[in-house]
């Protein structure tokens, strides 16, 4: 409970009226004495009544991804048999996730009031209830008194879906011939591009640099028909940087919240090409499976994926066609699990 | 904005400033300021435009020399404050921009009121009050949607009517409760006495007839255990007169000790005396009244005086309206001393000297002389409050005893004291109040300016004896409506303006305490009272049911509390039912009853909420509502 601007300046004004009043005796002025405290006092009282049996409940109609804004139905429940609540204000009450304030203007006795309000939830994960702050200032905007109610949600929040991703390999599925061309590797001339330091001389394609007056080399790629296999390393090593105390690593979970989106939105790229694509971590795995079905499976299994201490799922080997190995930084990439993966995508590159 | 907004706004400026207008202490130039109201209100509902900012700074700064020279000139910086809101008033009908200026306007009107209730203590103020009390609460709440967004989605006419109605009753209650002081500690106040005549140290001989013909109420009066008559409320007396002035010469005021709230002036015991409670308007003395002779003043003062005349005084009541109770003991004889001081006569009076001899020859003694002349004065004269000035040189009671032959009290009881003093019979004057009105309506005595009245004391055989030679005068009496509303006037000022810290005790005594304590003379045996004890139980019982139900509900949930419910009901209803009852068992029992429908549907509500996964819902609960209502009023046969 707290005094707003106006409320000071009335309590104020009443210790004032009060002094008056026993200074001179004066039963009128005790009469607008009692006035004011009694505007106090009724606003103090229904305010911890207007907000008393509140309830709320948090529904999603939509998937939710992290850091997306996702329009939520907010039921906000008054289980009071006689008094209606006034004036209600919905602000998050949890770090964890912001949202557009609401406002109900009157629930009746036992009914329902249904507000729907953006919310982007930080961070992936299960929600079992989703704390919000109930305010108001009900009746006279003298006091404001704020409650803090969890509505049970049951929300799982689906990590942030890249867009581009670099270094994929290219792959169609039209038809039955479902195959892949990776860059770098084969001999299929794919593209001339600009040449960059650290590149192979022998590739520089002289007659295209000569056109034109730059050095370009060939880009080769390899065609592969595959299945692919997202490889989300999820140990806890994969994501550690130099800077400990005692020489141990620092672990960054940011970069792992990174490779959690980054294996999520390499699945769906694959299976929006078409492909079935399954998904293997340290404890966790999801067969082979293809559709948008297959991608919110992936997606159910990265929302409360976490980091383990070692590598206990199965390695993908070459006839379960490509794998593509997300991890954290190339600090690790000679421990990494899976040493069959045909693209390694580092998160602490993104 | 919307409209009934703004309509409220102006309302409540309008409240406060006709409050400090109905006071009748502004000065009439502000009066024709407040007018201003009008206009920039209505031109602020209309269109919703406010005055250039250049306007209104000037305007205000002009306010501001003007309160200052106010402040200056008259010497009152709280009249100048009270002319200075009207002005603000006045320039906020032109300025109303945010939210945050209407609520100036309510902070403002707040104050008027305040003001307002140092300047007048009549029940108008009470009429302004309550509807200011509806007004603000209004305001507020209108306020409080406007600025959360959400005016125009609630419905405002029943918040504010629970809220006004909750407002009106909480403010009693705080009035009831809050300690307080009828004293006042710094600054002067500010009420208007009335102007009485008769009352002063120095009494110019005709000033009664100023106020006999004046309706205002000067005391009210509750009698306990005595029914008022034709009663003489003593005032103060008269003992030297110079031929048309009075005075009272008696100077020496000798403070009167107070056991608790009551002054002693002669110890009594509570059977022989008569309790008067006087409900005393301000006025412009600081006598009080009551009958004669009076044996002790209850009152919420820190001193009282009383003069060797008897004459009761309270200091610094001339400023508020006061409530004391007086005990005297009417009949009981008044001892007093011959002193030259009662035989005082004017010069020239040679005439009166012969004429009270002539009315007088036939008495034997004292008491038959001044009885005699007391008849004589009633049967020979008129009463009449239109008196011609008496030609020059004539004194006004020569000219009355021996020309004119007419005149009012004052004529009469100082014709009578000079006859009496030429006999050589110590006497004075006493001015007070004589009889008054019974208001039907509240049971109490209504005393008027116009009852202001002059009779004589003489002191015969060593003790004062009350003659009263005026002719009685018959005076049409007041209407009903007249006596309700001062019924109403009364109520006013017996429970608000003079609610006391006696009656606090009063009320906390009886709401308190379910016994009634005796006062210690009785001992310590304690008087069993119910009708003190029971609005106590009534709210013990009350607690103890909400709070066990609450308990239960959170003790079982809501859904096994109705089931409960469900099985109480219909074993009121006649059916036999085991203990503890189960969903199969009731089916069994209720199985080609008209109710067998409602309870299956009901025994299934409650198994999907109770066991299965299906919470209550704020439907859930009206329908189990329903249905228990259905089970309890449905015959049980089709």
């Amino acid at each position: 409970m707290k005094a707003t601007g106006e409320g000071k300046r009335f309590i104020l004004a009443a210790c004032l009226i009060g002094l008056a009043a026993l200074n001179t005796g004066n039963n009128l002025i005790y009469l607008i004495l009692s006035l004011m405290l009694a505007f106090i006092v009724i606003s103090l009282a229904l305010l911890r009544l207007n907000l008393a049996g509140l309830a709320l409940r948090l529904s999603v109609p939509h998937p939710v991804f992290a850091g997306e804004a996702s329009l939520v139905s907010l039921s906000v429940i008054n289980s009071r048999e006689r008094l209606p609540a006034y004036s209600l204000r919905l602000a998050p009450g949890d770090a964890a996730f912001s949202a557009e304030p609401a406002y109900c203007g009157v629930i009746e006795p036992l009914s329902v009031s249904e507000v729907h309000p953006r919310v982007v939830f930080q961070r992936r994960g299960y929600f079992r209830e989703t704390a919000f702050v109930i305010d108001s200032g009900f009746p006279f905007l003298l006091f404001r008194r704020k409650i803090t109610a969890a509505a049970p949600s049951g929300i799982l929040v689906y990590p942030a879906l890249l867009e581009d991703i670099e270094r994929l390999p290219e792959g169609s599925a039209a038809g039955d011939g479902r195959d892949f061309r990776f860059m770098g590797r084969g001999d299929e001339l794919h593209s001339l591009r600009e040449y960059r330091y650290g590149d192979d001389l022998r590739r520089i394609h002289w007659k295209a640099s000569a056109k034109t007056r730059n050095l370009m080399v060939r880009e080769y790629a390899e065609h592969q028909s595959a299945r692919v296999s997202v490889v989300l390393d999820n140990r806890t090593d994969a994501y550690g940087v130099d800077g400990g105390g005692d020489g141990s690593p620092i672990i960054q979970d940011e970069t792992f919240e990174k490779a959690v989106s980054l294996a999520g939105s390499v699945a769906r790229h694959f299976l929006d090409a078409g492909f079935p694509v399954r998904l293997l971590s340290c404890r966790k795995t999801v067969p082979f499976g293809s559709g948008a079905e297959h991608l919110f499976t992936i997606l159910d299994v990265l929302a409360v994926v976490r980091k383990e201490d070692a590598w206990e799922g199965p390695e993908p080997s070459g006839r379960d066609g490509i794998s593509i190995l997300v991890t954290g930084s190339r600090r690790n990439a000679l421990s990494l699990p899976a040493g069959q993966g045909d693209t390694v995508l580092y998160a602490a590159d993104i | 904005m919307p409209q009934i907004y703004k309509l409220l706004t102006g309302l409540l400026a309008f409240t406060g400033t006709v409050s400090l207008l109905l006071s009748g202490e502004m000065n009439p130039a502000f009066s024709v300021v407040g007018m201003g109201l009008f206009p920039g209100y209505y031109q602020f509902l209309r269109s919703g435009l406010t005055a250039p900012k250049w306007t209104v700074s000037l305007l205000s700064f002009l306010t501001l020399i003007v309160f200052g020279f106010d402040a200056l000139v008259s010497r009152d910086l709280f009249l100048a404050v009270a002319h200075l809101t009207i002005a603000f008033q006045v320039i906020k009908a032109f300025d109303l921009r945010d939210p945050w200026d209407h609520l100036q306007v309510y902070f403002v009107s707040l104050l008027q009121l305040v003001i307002a209730s140092e300047l007048m203590s009549s029940l108008v103020f009470g009429g302004v009050f309550i509807v200011f009390i509806v007004l603000l609460v209004a305001a507020m709440v209108l306020s409080h949607f406007l600025t959360e967004g959400g005016y125009g989605m609630v419905k405002m006419v029943r918040p504010v009517t629970v809220i006004t109605v909750v407002t009106i009753c909480t403010t009693a209650l705080f009035f009831v409760l809050l300690p307080r002081t009828p004293y006042r500690f710094v600054g002067k106040s500010h009420f208007r006495s009335i102007r009485t005549a008769g009352f002063s140290e120095r009494v110019e001989f005709g000033s009664f007839g100023t106020v006999k013909l004046d309706p205002t109420v000067i005391m009210r009066i509750e009698m306990e255990g005595r029914r008022a008559g034709m009663d003489y409320w003593r005032g103060l007396t008269m003992d030297f007169f110079d031929g048309t002035t009075w005075r009272h010469s008696e100077r020496d005021r000798i403070p009167v000790s107070r056991k608790d709230d009551t002054f002693v002036i002669i110890p009594f015991r509570q059977e022989d005396v008569v309790a008067q409670k006087i409900f005393l308007e301000p006025i412009d003395s600081d006598v009080i009244f009551c009958l004669a002779p009076v044996k002790a003043i209850k009152a919420e003062s820190f001193r009282l005086f009383v003069d060797r005349e008897r004459a009761v005084f309270l200091p610094g009541k001339a400023s508020r309206k006061t409530v004391y109770t007086a005990y005297s003991s009417p009949g009981e004889k008044v001892p007093g001393i011959a002193e030259q001081r009662y035989l005082q006569l004017p010069g020239g009076i040679q005439k009166i000297r012969d004429l009270a001899g002539r009315i007088a020859s036939g008495g034997s003694d004292d008491r038959g002389r001044a009885s005699l002349i007391e008849e004589y004065l009633k049967k020979n004269y008129v009463y009449s409050l239109t008196v011609r000035r008496p030609p020059a040189r004539v004194g006004p009671i020569e000219d009355f005893l021996f020309t004119s032959r007419r005149g009012y009290c004052e004529h009469y009881a100082t014709s009578m004291v000079l006859l009496l003093r030429a006999l050589g019979i110590p006497a004075r004057i006493v001015n007070g109040f004589h009889g008054g009105e019974t208001n039907e309506f509240g049971n109490y005595l209504i005393v008027r300016q116009s009852d202001a009245h002059s009779w004589v004391e003489a002191l015969i055989g060593g003790y004062w004896v009350r003659f009263d030679p005026t002719p009685s005068a018959q005076a049409a009496g007041p209407s009903v409506s007249a006596l309700l509303l001062d019924s109403i006037t009364m109520a006013w000022s017996r429970y608000v303006v003079g609610f006391s810290a006696e009656d606090q005790r009063k009320i906390l005594r009886s709401v308190a305490l379910p016994v009634a304590l005796p006062s210690l003379r009785e001992g310590m045996r304690l008087k069993w009272n119910p009708y003190f004890f029971l609005p106590l139980l009534i709210f013990i019982l009350v607690v103890l049911f909400i709070r066990v139900r609450r308990r239960r509900a959170e003790r079982y949930g809501f859904a096994t509390v109705q089931f409960l419910k469900l099985v109480k009901v219909l074993r009121s209803r006649g059916f036999n039912m085991p203990s503890p009852a189960t969903g199969r068992d009731i089916r069994e029992r209720v199985a080609g009853s008209a109710l067998a429908g409602t309870v299956h549907e009901f025994i299934r509500l409650y198994e999907e909420n109770r066991f299965g996964s299906r919470e209550v819902t704020p439907q859930d609960r009206k329908r189990y509502a329903a249905m228990l209502r259905q089970i309890r009023t449905l015959p049980l046969h089709y």
